[in-house]
């Protein structure tokens, strides 16, 4: 995907409750299944709020460290705050 | 009331203040602080976007740590390391001796920046990094090293950058010079940037990915430990670098070109050994150059654009060599496979086809090498190592430190330049652009060879694997089936 953006996460319950809170936020998620690892990728932008992936599991979630937890890496420029996480690029490619 | 944590976050990162008694250089001298010195107007727009208190840094450290310690209380006893294949314990062999402590180099280089970094959320973001390397340098010490009980060859975990092996002498040239010798500036881009948001991520999450398919949770879960962490202090790497291009974008463009090039000859050999030849065949999900397309190709390469960056010039170079180098270092570097502290494996016919299959554009120019050493045990029969093995040393690049193994088969690209009235060899273009950009950083460096034509290392490979490399017998690296492989019986 050109322009794609996204956090790579670990393949465990909380990674996939923030694929599924990236899902319920945003149109055209592609998710790539590595095995030991989750790569989204959404067009340009990625928002990631917390009331939803709180929805997905059921308990609380901070933003940024709950989040670090299941996130070895992200592709795009991530701005956090306590409510959202936003990946996107400044440029166009 | 409980304040929100946006509502008071800046008053605990922005604490710079404006000097009444001493000026800003004197604070932060140019020399320490990094090139080119700017006054901290320049800077004072820096933020991190992985904005993290210290209080949570602590409490979500310690929740990482209770994980892998877990996982290592389950299964990181020696037992459970002695029934995986044997090629994969070389990878992690070479995993062991190259990472670990070029990570306490970072913590060194972190705690530099974290005093002359030029804005104080900079320095915090670097302190953080700092610790966040001290626990990559004591995780996989702890869990690699142990190893050693049954396995000497695991000793090179903490032996080998004390070494004059050639491998140690070209890491510790690689990893000096951006951790050690490099100003906060240099190093942000170097380290923050290329390395961590680039290169890391093939070793820390692709072969932690292979990691799960051999069924080594142990170092799968270490590894992706590690880049959690890797992954909040990167962000400071595209900050710096943003700045930097505003206001010298020639010496962004050089530093990002120099660096790009001397991490991919080192991850060439680390992950690219690991990934295509040392991980058992049936496990391998993707290719080195897969996962180079994925992580660097894909990823870094958007994020250069995105800080208004161009691709390096050499870049046909680099794609074209990301058929070749690892192959024709791994090929030269089993055959003087006693020169290292890990076994090598001659890739086998259902290895052949797949690395065929996954580089289409070398692989038929490669193969010979493979059915010659295939040939020579075949005539030998298995347990004589030295009948398949170079015996005289060879040449160094001038600048990376490794063997010469530019180009093909057909076509080596070392390049010969006499300056000064002395000879230097370089195993590319690249690797000579960047030594003539900054000579007098790199011209007195002595490699291997030099060491042996100034009489200060033995010119006999074995006494210079004894005596110089301080390899012993039980240690030195020899063909990982003592060359009786089933396919190879008649």
């Amino acid at each position: 995907m050109t322009d794609g953006v996204g956090p790579v996460l670990e393949a465990s319950d909380g990674g996939r409750a923030v694929v599924e809170a990236i899902r319920a936020d945003n149109t055209g998620v592609v998710v790539l299944d590595r095995g030991a690892y989750l790569r989204v990728l959404v067009p340009h932008r990625c928002i990631l709020r917390r009331a939803a992936i709180e929805r997905a599991l059921g308990r609380p979630f901070a933003f940024p460290s709950d989040l670090e937890l299941v996130m070895p890496a992200f592709q795009g420029n991530v701005t956090i705050t306590d409510d959202e996480v936003v990946w996107a690029w400044s440029s166009s490619g | 009331m409980k304040l929100a944590r946006d509502d008071w976050f800046d008053l605990a990162r922005k604490l710079d203040w404006t000097y009444g008694y001493v000026g800003e250089r004197d604070v932060f001298p140019e020399e320490a602080s990094g090139a080119p010195w700017l006054p901290h107007d320049a800077w004072a727009g820096w933020n991190e976007p992985f904005r993290t208190t210290y209080a949570e840094y602590v409490a979500t450290q310690a929740q990482k740590e209770a994980a892998v310690h877990a996982v290592r209380e389950a299964v990181g006893r020696p037992e459970d390391f002695q029934r995986h294949d044997r090629r994969w314990l070389s990878a992690l062999k070479l995993h062991a001796a190259t990472l670990p402590l070029a990570e306490f180099a970072a913590t060194i280089g972190n705690l530099r920046a974290a005093r002359f970094a030029r804005d104080s959320a900079w320095r915090g973001t670097a302190l953080l990094g700092a610790l966040d390397e001290l626990r990559h340098t004591q995780l996989p010490l702890v869990a690699l090293h142990d190893l050693v009980k049954w396995d000497r060859q695991f000793d090179w975990t903490h032996r080998f950058y004390h070494s004059n092996d050639w491998v140690a002498i070209a890491a510790r040239h690689v990893m000096d010079e951006m951790l050690l010798a490099a100003d906060p500036i240099e190093l942000a881009v170097a380290t923050n940037f290329v390395f961590e948001t680039g290169f890391t991520n093939l070793q820390f999450v692709g072969l932690s990915a292979m990691a799960h398919d051999v069924g080594d949770r142990m170092f799968e879960t270490m590894l992706k430990s590690i880049q959690t962490d890797e992954a909040r202090h990167a962000q400071i790497g595209p900050t710096v670098v943003r700045t930097l291009v505003a206001h010298d974008r020639a010496r962004a463009q050089r530093l990002v070109d120099k660096w790009f090039w001397r991490h991919w000859l080192l991850f060439a050999v680390v992950t690219g050994f690991a990934m295509d030849y040392l991980t058992p065949l049936a496990h391998r999900r993707s290719s080195f150059k897969e996962f180079m397309q994925e992580w660097v190709l894909d990823q870094f390469a958007r994020s250069l654009a995105d800080v208004g960056l161009e691709l390096p010039a050499y870049w046909p170079t680099f794609l074209e060599s990301l058929d070749w180098y690892h192959h024709m270092v791994y090929a030269s570097a089993y055959t003087y496979r006693a020169t290292v502290w890990f076994d090598l494996a001659v890739p086998g016919p259902d290895e052949r086809a797949w690395l065929r299959a996954k580089y289409p554009a070398s692989w038929d120019a490669l193969d010979p090498v493979w059915e010659r050493v295939a040939e020579r045990w075949r005539e030998s029969g298995p347990g004589v190592e030295w009948y398949t093995h170079g015996t005289t040393p060879v040449g160094f690049c001038s600048l990376c430190q490794l063997v010469l193994c530019g180009g093909t088969p057909a076509r080596n690209t070392a390049q010969v330049v006499d300056r000064d009235g002395r000879r230097y060899i370089f195993c590319s273009e690249p690797c000579r652009t960047i030594f003539e950009a900054e000579p007098e950083r790199y011209a007195e460096h002595r490699d291997v060879v030099k060491q042996i034509l100034a009489g200060e290392a033995p010119a006999n490979l074995l006494e210079l694997l004894r005596t110089h490399f301080g390899l012993t017998q039980d240690e030195w690296g020899k063909d990982v089936a003592g060359g009786d492989y089933p396919w190879l019986r008649r």
